[in-house]
């Protein structure tokens, strides 16, 4: 477990394109100073950017990750406190999968 | 309209206090990440500087996973771009906080953009805060979290529980779930989020890493072109 040119090459390399993903989206909104079009479509990309987040894993999810959507969503809807209703998705997704095993 | 870069104390405050228990969950994980770390032969200084430069973890497993001897690096640096290229539309996002700044504190920022971090504060600008200090304390408070989580698992692996068993790995989709509900989403996002959702299954049979997910955001938001000024966002 030594430290070798060739890892830290790496590491580099996936530092930059990381940061390039991280930089090009505000760099793009600074230089092109969004019009009303697209100022609409940023204004409606957060919603669908969530959406696309929990699409794969509740897609290829079973039951726990079901359920865990389901006591999110209620929890959320009864409590408005992010805190008390991501916890008990948690408990949730973690009792269910304990239950199959 | 103010154009001035606002980060203040109460703002640093509140998203270092909003932050903490997910940026605690994240440690659970850079746990995880040190134990696959040390599996591979990475030393402790390799482990700390991608935890702190890549702060990423969701590419960070990816690359561990594809870590090996000699060095895959053109595919570990390709994977990396494929599961981060979302980052993209978030940085995108935040331009109500990030255009008003001078260009190097704005990219300074930028590194503090995790999903968790980028969807608190969503919900912040859409609440109508200008405060960009959020994004930085809570970014601020993960970073720190995610390195030392790195390194303990690294240095202790054998003692390091596993965040499935304890359901940690759905906290993101929580989260998610959770801050969507605050847009208030209603009938006229039925057809953008079915949009996003098909782009999002479909893309992710052909393409590797995260494409999907850009690619269904993107689909699904795009048609907002077309329809009528929604008011009330806080985007300048």
């Amino acid at each position: 477990m030594s430290t070798t040119a060739a890892s830290l090459v790496t590491i580099a390399a996936m530092a930059l394109v990381t940061f390039a993903t991280r930089a090009a989206g505000v760099l793009f909104v600074r230089a092109a100073n969004p019009g009303a079009r697209l100022t609409r479509v940023l204004q409606a990309a957060p919603k669908t950017m969530f959406v696309a987040l929990v699409t794969p894993p509740l897609a290829h999810g079973g039951p726990a990750e079901w359920a865990g959507a389901v006591t999110a969503l209620a929890v959320m809807g009864a409590s408005r406190n992010l805190l008390v209703a991501i916890l008990a998705a948690t408990v949730v997704v973690a009792v269910v999968r304990l239950q199959a095993g | 309209m103010t154009h001035g870069v606002v980060i203040t104390r109460a703002g640093l405050a509140d998203g270092a206090r909003t932050a903490l228990p997910l940026a605690v969950a994240a440690m659970i994980f850079g746990v995880a990440l040190g134990v696959l770390a040390a599996g591979k032969g990475l030393s402790a200084l390799e482990m700390g500087l991608m935890s702190a430069l890549v702060f990423a973890g969701a590419s960070q497993v990816v690359a561990l996973e594809l870590w090996a001897s000699p060095l895959p690096v053109a595919a570990i640096v390709i994977a990396t771009l494929a599961v981060n290229s979302r980052h993209v539309l978030m940085g995108a996002t935040l331009g109500p906080w990030l255009k008003p700044m001078a260009t190097p504190a704005a990219l300074g920022c930028c590194h503090l953009v995790v999903d968790e971090t980028w969807a608190l504060s969503m919900a912040r600008i859409r609440a109508g805060s200008s405060d960009a200090g959020f994004l930085v304390g809570a970014g601020l408070t993960f970073w720190p979290l995610w390195i030392g989580g790195a390194l303990l698992g690294h240095a202790f692996g054998a003692l390091a529980p596993d965040p499935t068993r304890l359901g940690l790995d759905f906290l993101g989709v929580a989260v998610f779930l959770c801050l969507l509900t605050l847009f208030r989403p209603g009938r006229p996002e039925i057809l953008p989020f079915a949009i996003t959702v098909g782009v999002t299954l479909a893309a992710g049979t052909v393409l590797p890493g995260k494409w999907n997910v850009l690619l269904g955001a993107l689909a699904g938001a795009l048609p907002a072109a077309f329809g009528r000024p929604v008011s009330g966002s806080g985007v300048p």
